[in-house]
């Protein structure tokens, strides 16, 4: 069997792993891009990266948890295999995973961090974002398929989670729902100045609830989790909104207006 | 003489004595107040009686009214629905402390103040829910001035204090018809319009509460900012079981007040 070179990228959350690895597609990609793979495991159902990367790069192929075997099957045909490793997962354990594949060990990592494990697993070290970095962070996830966020309040929510209302974040990111049927990414690293929410190369939704993948992603220390779940919850539009803001949507598109 | 204006003090008993020991230090002769006693803050019932014993002249709040007649926000009043029902919980939490005498004092608030040629109010002379912003179109701000009947307008409700000369207000009407053509012109006198800010909800990035200090003969005005104890404040709404998220916003300076972010939104309610 043929097996590609796997890169595999690790690093801190928000040094900038998926934005290197999107470089990398950008380079290479072309009309049988198809033959790229991207793989994000340990991140269960609430993968923003892999979403980000499929609506970035539609024709490749995206893998999460509980899709290995479809993904070993494909490995062999591939020109390809970008794997992203998040700061959560042992990197032992994964070398154990990856010790039958060939693979090449990336760590993208900000220029302050100096002797971290990463040094030592990684066969290449990548200068990342200088992310404000405390691997002994909480992760708190949670998604919100079939919610549609008011964009009013999430740029309240967004900025008081970015602010340390719900405690201190170092990484944020998200992919929602909003009530013009886009879908739109967030994206927050501490000490990093902050980009505004950004439209995802996804069809506008405008039919009842949406059933594409939307949820969020924070990384910090003393997480509010139940404020932050309920005050989401508070941002989320009654299916009588939905439909009231879908109507005014479809109207401005058939009249030709910029929604 | 010195007048002092103050507004929108939120159920905030600590910046309001602050305030009021500021406007005794600056020897202001008389007192104005513009409204929202009450609303987020967590001594609604405190603030009303300082305000009754001090026999201060205040016109009623867009939180003061709805306190008295119940939530009639229109769809326009608050800049999203997170902010929206956070209002709501306010509301109701306010309508559950408030006396039965500080609800009737409310309910006996005028909409609008006058004294010589000065005008108090809330939001606007149309509505205590309007914003009139430092960026409204000048006619339409000059309309509402000369629509209180006064030269300097005073308001509140923006939470930012600001003020505006209105100069050379020139008007021009034609009117046109198969018989008549007809043309005539208006020249306004120089008119202001003065907004105090906000004594318990401040809403310009930093803590302090804000009131103006105006003189009636020279027509100076001073925007004046005052620190107060605001963790105090801070650690009461928490204490009194109001959301933390309040506290949060008042610490900074970031309360959300209505929709206050469009100067072209004139209210419709």
């Amino acid at each position: 069997m043929n097996v590609p070179l796997i890169t595999v990228v690790a690093g801190p959350a928000g040094s900038g792993k998926t934005a290197w690895i999107s470089q990398q597609i950008q380079d290479i990609s072309s009309v049988d891009d198809k033959h790229i793979i991207y793989f994000s495991p340990g991140t269960g159902n609430i993968s923003i990266d892999k979403h980000r990367i499929a609506a970035d790069f539609p024709s490749i192929q995206v893998f999460g948890d509980g899709q290995e075997m479809d993904l070993l099957e494909q490995i062999p045909t591939a020109k390809a295999v970008y794997m992203e490793v998040g700061f959560y997962l042992e990197l032992q354990s994964l070398t154990q995973i990856l010790d039958r594949l060939p693979y090449r060990a990336m760590a993208v990592l900000p220029s302050h961090l100096q002797d971290s494990e990463y040094h030592a697993w990684a066969d290449e070290i990548i200068p990342g974002i200088p992310a404000k970095t405390d691997l002994s962070n909480h992760l708190w996830r949670v998604g919100t398929n079939s919610q549609v966020i008011d964009e009013d309040s999430l740029e309240e929510f967004w900025y008081e989670l970015t602010h340390a209302a719900y405690g201190n974040v170092t990484r944020a990111k998200a992919i929602f729902d909003v009530n013009d049927g886009r879908s739109i990414y967030c994206d927050f690293v501490a000490g990093i100045p902050q980009a505004d929410f950004l439209e995802l190369n996804l069809p506008r939704h405008l039919e009842g609830r949406p059933e594409r993948f939307s949820g969020i992603e924070v990384v910090g220390e003393n997480l509010d989790e139940v404020t932050l779940k309920q005050t989401l919850s508070d941002c989320c539009l009654s299916d009588s909104l939905i439909k009231q803001y879908q109507q005014q949507v479809k109207q401005m598109l058939l009249e030709g207006i910029q929604a | 003489m010195k007048i002092a204006v103050i507004s929108c003090l939120h159920g905030n008993i600590e910046a309001l004595d602050a305030v009021l020991l500021d406007i005794e230090q600056h020897k202001a002769e008389k007192i104005f107040c513009l409204g929202d006693l009450v609303g987020y803050g967590p001594y609604p019932n405190e603030v009303v009686e300082k305000i009754r014993s001090l026999n201060i002249p205040t016109c009623t709040g867009c939180w003061d009214e709805d306190i008295v007649e119940g939530l009639n926000a229109c769809d326009c009043s608050y800049p999203s629905l997170l902010a929206e029902k956070r209002g709501i919980i306010a509301h109701e939490w306010t309508n559950q402390q408030i006396k039965p005498e500080n609800r009737d004092f409310l309910a006996q608030l005028p909409h609008i103040l006058k004294e010589d040629n000065l005008a108090f109010v809330h939001g606007s002379p149309h509505s205590n829910h309007e914003y009139l912003l430092p960026e409204l179109d000048a006619f339409v701000a000059l309309e509402r001035v000369i629509s209180s009947g006064a030269d300097v307008l005073f308001c509140g409700h923006t939470h930012r204090p600001y003020f505006r000369n209105l100069d050379s207000g020139h008007l021009k009407v034609r009117v046109e018809s198969k018989d008549l053509s007809e043309e005539r012109s208006f020249t306004a006198t120089l008119k202001k319009i003065i907004n105090a800010g906000s004594v318990g909800e401040p809403r310009h990035g930093r803590p302090n509460a804000t009131y103006v200090i105006y003189d009636t003969d020279t027509q100076e005005v001073t925007l004046r900012e005052v620190a107060y104890n605001y963790q105090k404040i801070c650690a009461a709404i928490l204490d009194k079981g109001l959301p933390a998220i309040f506290a949060w916003r008042l610490a900074r300076g970031i309360e959300f007040a209505e929709r206050a972010d469009d100067p072209t939104h004139v209210c419709t309610r």
